[in-house]
């Protein structure tokens, strides 16, 4: 069985409703309404983004569903990215903000920690300079607060 | 069109980054602007993992950062290096409560004076019940350090909230204090109270003792403890180097051992969540030396038999059983029938039964090492 999605510049993308039902939001709907052929429009994303997330969804359709877990260690591993999901990250800062912003309107998990692990890999040994740069932000900070901030945090070691 | 930065990301998108900084990158966020700091901070000081060395200054600016942000720890990692009054000094330096406090985990080389200090620090946990109470003395394994009573009772306080309850360390609690705390905390997951070494004096509950207890904890997803006690007439064996005795376990009749295993079983068997079960010792065999005989010396032999004729029949709806420790419990758990029971009831676990390399041979090559002893 297919579904079809509409991007919001009014493409049409017909998918196996099993790769669809990746997202939450789509499985919510197709829940809501039934046995239906009626096209599901997602007006927040865009036809570039959407082949993307399409992309995504068809490489993990056979994943297991994810269950939150309670887990003991409330810091998060960034490093374990299975390797199709960094190469399917390698894309500009740009589209990876997309994709973060339609996993999380979508309601795809999964999708959503690998953007935010790639985020988190970028920030990776970086000084806050090299962040800003990284990511466009003007830094409000006087350098005396800069300075203090540090200060105050730097028995917080590298590990 | 607009082009999608970070910053103009929803803010609780941007902040799902948080939970995959460790602490050191969050330190660094929190310098990049305002609006990072605002958001990084919570995550920053929510989890704390504080490396308590010599260098006081760094020190000072801890216990003035853990006074400003007390109300927003969650989770308090200490690990400390050296010996001696470190976490006292650490615990008497006018330390604020933590008042959302849930898990507390300690570190270090701690030895017997640490024992007031654990029952302070513990206390500092304020309203919220702790869930996770953790003690790892991986710096010195062979340390013994007592906890007191007093310790015991600031533990037992947050027994009604208490999930993970675990002592990777050279220490003591009684057997009725142990099993006080199975009976009254509901929501436990995980009671590991193993030590590397297997001398008598360490956790372990009192089989006759608790045979008519309820346990409450049937969410027990981990069981590390030993359980002694348990009179064993089918065994007669000499233990090298130790009086006789000690070398049999004379209370009891058979009947009577019989039955207990049987109660014993029973209360094992209705901890049906167990993913781990460990009734043996692990030998850490990386710190300590071993002399011909110390396997026998160490081997336990007032435990329960694991065998088909003694009732482990009785555990076979343990079914996620994932790891079974039996390490020197008793040689009948290597025999053909225990074992194929084992392959047919807990198909997923690894059951271990030696702890440590006691060949002979092995003995042989290194007996001069051993003759300084």
């Amino acid at each position: 069985m297919t579904v079809i999605l509409v991007s919001s510049d009014n493409q049409d993308f017909k998918v196996d409703k099993e790769v669809a039902e990746r997202s939450i939001l789509i499985k919510n709907m197709l829940e809501d309404v039934g046995e239906s052929d009626s096209p599901i429009p997602l007006p927040n994303v865009t036809s570039a983004v959407l082949t993307k997330v399409i992309e995504y969804c068809e490489h993990h359709r056979n994943d297991p569903v994810q269950v939150p877990e309670e887990t003991d260690d409330p810091r998060k591993r960034s490093n374990d990215i299975e390797e199709w999901d960094m190469k399917f990250m390698q894309v500009d800062q740009e589209m990876l903000f997309e994709i973060i912003l339609a996993a999380n309107y979508l309601d795809i998990k999964p999708l959503l920690d690998v953007g935010c692990k790639t985020v988190a890999n970028i920030i990776k040994g970086k000084t806050p300079e090299e962040i800003r740069k990284a990511f466009n932000i003007v830094n409000d900070f006087t350098p005396e607060e800069e300075a203090q901030i540090k200060k105050e945090n730097e028995w917080a070691e590298d590990r | 069109m607009n082009t999608t930065s970070f910053e103009n990301l929803p803010f609780e998108v941007q902040e799902m980054v948080g939970p995959f900084l460790t602490q050191h990158q969050l330190t660094i966020c929190i310098r990049v602007c305002r609006a990072w700091k605002k958001m990084f901070h919570l995550y920053l000081w929510r989890d704390i993992d504080i490396h308590w060395n010599n260098l006081r200054v760094w020190e000072k600016d801890i216990i003035r950062a853990l006074q400003t942000n007390n109300h927003l720890i969650q989770s308090l990692k200490l690990r400390i290096d050296t010996p001696g009054d470190r976490l006292r000094w650490f615990v008497e330096s006018d330390l604020p409560t933590f008042p959302h406090l849930t898990s507390i985990e300690l570190e270090g080389p701690f030895v017997n004076d640490a024992d007031p200090a654990f029952a302070t620090f513990i206390n500092l946990a304020s309203s919220t019940g702790l869930k996770r109470l953790v003690f790892r003395n991986p710096k010195s394994p062979d340390d013994f350090f007592l906890l007191s009573p007093v310790s015991f009772e600031a533990i037992f306080k947050h027994a009604h909230t208490l999930q993970v309850f675990r002592i990777e360390a050279m220490s003591y609690f009684e057997s009725a204090q142990i099993d006080r705390l199975l009976c009254s905390a509901p929501h436990l997951k995980e009671l590991y109270l193993l030590n590397s070494q297997g001398s008598k004096a360490y956790h372990c509950l009192d089989a006759p003792s608790i045979n008519h207890s309820q346990w409450v904890c049937s969410d027990l997803e981990v069981f590390a403890c030993r359980i002694k006690n348990i009179s064993r007439a089918d065994i007669t064996r000499t233990i090298t180097g130790l009086d006789s005795s000690a070398r049999t376990v004379s209370f009891g009749t058979p009947r009577e051992q019989a039955e207990l295993q049987l109660q014993i079983y029973a209360k094992l068997a209705r901890l049906t969540k167990l993913r781990e079960l460990r009734l043996g010792f692990l030998m850490d065999t990386s710190t300590t030396r071993y002399r011909r005989g110390y396997k026998e010396y160490f081997r336990q032999y007032d435990c329960l038999a694991m065998t088909l004729e003694s009732g482990v029949d009785l555990l076979k709806g343990l079914k996620g059983l994932r790891v079974v420790g039996l390490e020197d419990m008793e040689v009948y758990v290597e025999g053909e029938k225990e074992q194929s029971w084992f392959a047919e009831h807990w198909p997923n676990a690894v059951i271990g039964t030696t702890g440590y390399v006691t060949d002979q041979d092995e003995y042989a090559a290194e007996e001069d090492d051993y003759s300084s002893y």
